[in-house]
């Protein structure tokens, strides 16, 4: 959510002019290209309809205000398909609501922000009520309590008080960073933003695309942005250059990637295909998996660093299909997955796989002679044979389903509820396998995380065929972080 | 009289070549020096016994211009007319040699017919054509029905893996299902002549599931048939699993023989039918 918000700061931050309506559309659109994760692309959607509800006015009053907060909540919740109450939905619905309500009396802008923080905080406070999940951890919703600083930010800055700064999250650097190359030769990954007006952006799209590849230009007459491969990022920028002012201009050495890569891309004939891939992994050996089954291109990230929509959206239009299945492999993942079926005009279905496990179930269920929607369906369906159980460390102390927790046991979620802890992995795995009401399992695959020692897994690999003796069961390298195995039983 | 011609590939045991009166000529395995006549002097069982033992990987060849010359000649000498029906032409040249004796032998009396296809299916295609000309219908009138035919036989089939298939270069769009990092079960199917993907699943009972899926989406069956390569008890079974589903449709089990063989290895099973 943060990075989201950053991104959208990063839109209006050179914009020195004082119309809301463009500072709204601007911000809307950097919150929407950097979304990540559920609560990112909820406040991009807030942010839309707020600009949605400003219109074209270059300034508004109290009313005209609040009706643009409704409007951003309207809009959020439409967003998503099954709205849960509890969340940063709740609170920007009651914010917004409060914002109307404090309209009708005053023509004050600032009470009327205030009315909507104070309802903000109040809903807040009560979605530890509100959801289960919450009430046994102790905590508020963290999507909510963002929106809340977003909004007492907004307030401060009217009332004319200093903002604090928040420190960077050091979950950022978690994203794996491209490192550059001694050798040129493979392209550059370039990117920037051209701000003007009456931009031409078919014009611009057209001239990119041919000066590159995995071309992608998005915007409005006022701001286009452009990412490109190209080898020569000189000339495109010059070109661009000549529509418009640049801004946010980066450029970056793809040539360690290509390296890394290299084997895989040589294998993959470029020739167009009735059908493309897009997965998202964290993990080389996970990566590797999904694309030895036959997916186009895997997008870095899951736990903790989710990718943004944009980097869903750089993936589909890569692919050489005009037809593509996406595979977010992760809860918090699938709304951004959502978002790129509206922003590209390829033909784009979600398989909406919550684990690892369930998006290489669903990738088996691929079938070559079926079409996109029936694959879909085939692929949803068949995830939800594959039970997954993960294994990581508990971050805090807290109690979940009467289980106590704490900081630093191991635990293990099956299907996405923690349902055992240990002393060490083996033993929360043990507990995870007790509560699987399967009746027969057929195949156990164990996917070791980048820290799992190798006698370990020889170990869990062993006790697991000890346990299901009719069963397969093999031992794969996810090379995950954070989690040291991930299990898939089917 | 019309009769039909086909090849070894058409996996039709000897009894039903001669009740239907149908002419199999046989292509070649070469396990380094040594010949094998398909299905004549290897039989299936025998070459994969001589797969497990033998360090040499085994070649195939088609029939010569001569056998199919020889075939033909000896029909047309007891005055009868001949529709050939072949192994899939993207596969084999076995189909070019039949057209090439045909020329040299009696162009306006031999239909040679690419039944795009192998196996049973292609065996359902002659066995059709044998009951057409049995019923006394003319050469065109049992071509044009074969032919008509072709794109109607259908071939599923699960193999232990695509190894046989990729080093025979034989493998065609399949080989989108190589390179597995998993350990998966390849499901191909045969399309316009070529060997093409349908999926993978992720164990061998997996695999059987997915091909009686598959087997049941496609309804009005004519005829059916388990094909398998050194998998005779997973074959049975199957059999039996999907017979109640097609009650007076008779189930042949079809053993395929070395040449064929060549390209699947061990472990294949499948269903070869005909759809209305």
């Amino acid at each position: 959510m943060l990075l989201t918000l950053q991104s959208a700061i990063g839109d209006i931050r050179d914009l020195d002019e004082a119309d809301l309506s463009r500072v709204a559309r601007r911000a809307a659109h950097g919150a929407l290209m950097g979304a990540r994760g559920n609560s990112g692309v909820i406040l991009s959607q807030i942010f839309r309809g707020f600009a949605v509800g400003v219109g074209t006015r270059a300034s508004v009053d109290a009313a005209q205000l609040a009706a643009a907060f409704r409007e951003g909540s309207t809009v959020a919740y439409r967003a998503v398909i099954k709205p849960t109450e509890g969340t940063m939905l709740t609170v920007a619905r009651e914010a917004s609501a409060a914002a109307v309500t404090a309209a009708e009396k005053t023509g004050d802008l600032t009470e009327v922000v205030k009315s909507a923080c104070e309802a903000a905080a109040d809903a807040v406070e009560r979605t530890t009520e509100q959801l289960d999940v919450l009430r046994q951890a102790g905590v508020v919703d963290a999507g909510g309590y963002g929106l809340q600083v977003i909004l007492e930010g907004f307030l401060k800055r009217l009332q004319g008080e200093a903002l604090t700064a928040f420190e960077k999250s050091a979950v950022q650097h978690a994203r794996p960073k491209v490192v550059a190359s001694p050798e040129a030769g493979w392209g550059y990954c370039t990117e920037f933003v051209i701000n003007g007006e009456h931009l031409p952006v078919d014009d611009v799209r057209q001239e990119i695309a041919r000066r590159g590849e995995s071309a992608l230009v998005v915007g409005d007459e006022s701001a286009i942005k452009v990412h490109v491969h190209t080898h020569e990022p000189a000339t495109v920028i010059g070109y661009a250059s000549g529509v418009g002012s640049l801004s946010r201009l980066k450029v970056d050495d793809m040539s360690a990637q290509h390296h890394r890569l290299q084997g895989e891309v040589a294998r993959r004939p470029r020739s167009s295909k009735r059908m493309a891939l897009v997965a998202v992994a964290s993990g080389d050996g996970f990566r590797r998996i999904l694309e030895s089954l036959g997916v186009d291109s895997v997008v870095g990230g899951g736990q903790t660093m989710n990718p943004s929509t944009e980097d869903l959206l750089a993936a589909v239009e890569s692919v050489p299909s005009e037809s593509v299945l996406v595979l977010p492999n992760n809860g918090n993942v699938i709304m951004a997955a959502q978002q790129v079926a509206q922003l590209t005009r390829k033909q784009v279905s979600i398989v909406p796989s919550k684990s690892m496990p369930q998006g290489i179930a669903a990738l088996l269920a691929f079938d070559f002679g079926a079409d996109l929607e029936a694959n879909a369906s085939a692929m949803a369906h068949a995830l939800k044979q594959v039970h997954t159980i993960e294994v990581t460390r508990a971050v805090r102390a807290s109690e979940v389903d009467g289980l106590r927790i704490a900081e630093n046991d191991v635990i293990a979620l099956l299907d996405d509820r923690i349902v055992a802890t240990g002393n060490a992995p083996l033993d929360a795995i043990a507990g995870a396998l007790d509560r699987l009401k399967s009746t027969t399992v057929r195949t156990v695959t164990v996917y070791a995380g980048s820290d799992a020692p190798e006698a370990e897994r020889e170990r869990l690999t062993k006790t697991l065929m000890d346990r299901f003796p009719k069963a397969m069961v093999e031992l794969q390298s996810g090379d995950q972080p954070l989690y040291p195995y991930v299990l898939a039983v089917e | 009289m019309v009769r039909i011609v086909t090849d070894s590939t058409a996996d039709l045991t000897s009894a039903q070549q001669r009740s239907a009166g149908i002419t199999v000529v046989p292509l070649n395995v070469h396990f380094g020096d040594q010949v094998f006549r398909d299905r004549v002097d290897l039989t299936g069982a025998e070459f994969f016994e001589k797969l497990k033992s033998s360090s040499q990987h085994p070649r195939t060849s088609q029939p010569s211009v001569g056998a199919f010359e020889e075939a033909f000649r000896a029909l047309r000498s007891d005055g009868h007319e001949v529709a050939a029906v072949l192994l899939s032409a993207k596969v084999s040249g076995t189909y070019n040699s039949a057209l090439m004796a045909a020329r040299s032998v009696d162009q306006d009396h031999i239909e040679v017919i690419d039944s795009e296809s192998a196996s049973m299916a292609l065996g359902f295609l002659a066995l059709e054509g044998a009951e057409k000309a049995k019923a006394g219908a003319s050469l065109k009138e049992v071509a044009a029905h074969v032919r008509a035919l072709v794109p109607k036989a259908k071939i599923l089939a699960t193999m232990d893996s695509l190894t046989y298939l990729e080093r025979g270069g034989r493998i065609g769009k399949a080989r989108a299902l190589l390179g597995s990092l998993l350990n998966v079960k390849p499901l191909i199917t045969v399309q316009d002549g070529e060997v093409v993907p349908l999926g993978r699943a992720r164990s061998w009972p997996q695999a059987l599931d997915r091909l009686v899926e598959m087997l049941e989406r496609d309804s009005n069956l004519t005829r059916l048939a388990v094909l398998h390569g050194a998998a005779d008890t997973d074959a049975q079974q199957l059999r039996a699993r999907v017979a109640p589903r097609y009650p007076g449709l008779e189930i042949h089990l079809a053993e395929i023989g070395p040449v064929l063989g060549t390209y699947t290895g061990p472990g294949v099973v499948g269903f070869t039918y005909l759809i209305a």
